[in-house]
């Protein structure tokens, strides 16, 4: 099951990309996630992530909140921008 | 009638001549310049006498007294290497306080001396007793040397007489156990892929299963978009054995493994074709393409 999450601000993405999709891998998975696979769109501001069953509703926002929460460290922007 | 005696008056004169110092210088001189008197002498005398409390005969003359030089040798100075000197030889007794009375020390039969200490000095390093040193050496088991003795030859007793001076240990296999078979099942021809040797015996052949060998689901990540700009996907560990990667597009994709695409001759998948990459664990890709965009798709067995 693929879960595309948009990134926000593509501007800033562009400027810094996440080269290293393992980031974001290990952070998921520190979050509660197992993925077997994340991808990295830097062009198109988006990040995939496989999982081998589908989430439940909440999972899935809670998987949403965990991808942004990362992207905005990334960035460097606080919640509220 | 009277008559009247005298003496020569020459003869008076020679006699009163004799008075020539006067009494007091008389006696000054007696008593000498300590000024003692016959008192002081008489004192002193008896004080000698009431140490000489026998009489000087009965003590030993000097003839007695000689006979002992004999006895000594002669006095020398103490130096180093003096030869063994001619004495007498002198016994003592000897004997020990109990706090009341003196006891002769005894020996045994063979003139050993016969001790039982009560008290010693107690050195530092006798800090703890025997027994509990004994206790100490054989642990909580309780073990005696003699038990590791008797462990020491059963153990002996299963060792193969087989085990070479030089440490190769030499072994039958007379059972098949996990991972190994027993040496009449491993065929000498080694070669022999299939179920039968050349002359059509049934045989067991050894298998190495290679690390690189996947052993668990292939996936596949179709229709991963590359651009100018570097993108990555992660793969969960171990990460792919076997990597593939499939560009669909019209232009070359430069692909980085396990970390950002190399700046100077990248991994390269040309346009519309195929490339198969074994690894030890590839748990990233990375790519992009030098101008234009196109689209791969990786697959991978891990």
């Amino acid at each position: 099951m693929i879960y595309e999450i948009p990134l926000p601000m593509p501007d800033r993405l562009l400027a810094k990309p996440i080269l290293n999709a393992r980031e974001v891998h290990e952070y998921l998975e520190r979050r509660g996630f197992r993925p077997f696979v994340v991808s990295v769109d830097n062009s198109r501001a988006k990040i995939m992530v496989y999982f081998d069953e589908e989430l439940d509703e909440e999972k899935k926002g809670d998987l949403v909140d965990a991808v942004l929460d990362f992207y905005r460290e990334w960035i460097g922007v606080a919640e509220y921008e | 009638m009277g008559m009247f005696e005298y003496l020569s008056p020459e003869y008076v004169k020679s006699k009163l001549d004799l008075l020539d110092i006067s009494l007091s210088s008389l006696r000054d001189a007696l008593r000498g310049t300590d000024s003692r008197t016959l008192t002081d002498l008489y004192t002193q005398l008896n004080n000698i006498l009431s140490k000489l409390d026998v009489n000087l005969s009965t003590r030993a003359a000097d003839s007695t007294l000689s006979s002992f030089s004999g006895k000594f040798p002669s006095a020398v100075t103490l130096a180093d290497n003096l030869s063994n000197p001619s004495t007498t030889i002198i016994g003592a007794a000897n004997l020990g306080w109990d706090g009341t009375y003196w006891r002769r020390l005894a020996t045994d039969t063979s003139g050993r001396l016969r001790i039982s200490a009560d008290v010693v000095a107690n050195p530092s390093n006798l800090d703890i007793s025997l027994s509990a040193l004994r206790d100490a050496l054989r642990g909580t088991g309780n073990k005696t040397l003699t038990d590791l003795d008797t462990d020491l030859n059963t153990i002996i007793s299963r060792l193969p007489t087989s085990l070479t001076t030089a440490g190769n240990f030499k072994i039958a296999l007379l059972e098949d156990s996990v991972g190994i078979l027993k040496d009449s099942k491993i065929p000498n021809a080694l070669g022999v892929i299939t179920s039968q040797d050349v002359i059509g015996n049934a045989v067991n052949v050894l298998a190495v299963v290679n690390m690189l060998t996947p052993s668990r689901q292939p996936y596949t990540i179709a229709n991963i978009n590359v651009s100018t700009t570097e993108g990555s996907t992660s793969i969960a560990s171990p990460g792919a054995k076997i990597l593939l990667i499939k560009n669909k597009g019209d232009v070359d994709v430069q692909i980085g493994i396990n970390g950002s695409v190399p700046t100077t001759n990248p991994f390269i998948v040309r346009a519309r074709t195929i490339k198969v990459l074994p690894h030890k664990g590839v748990t990233q890709v990375n790519y992009k393409v030098s101008s234009g965009s196109s689209t791969i798709d990786i697959e991978y067995y891990n």
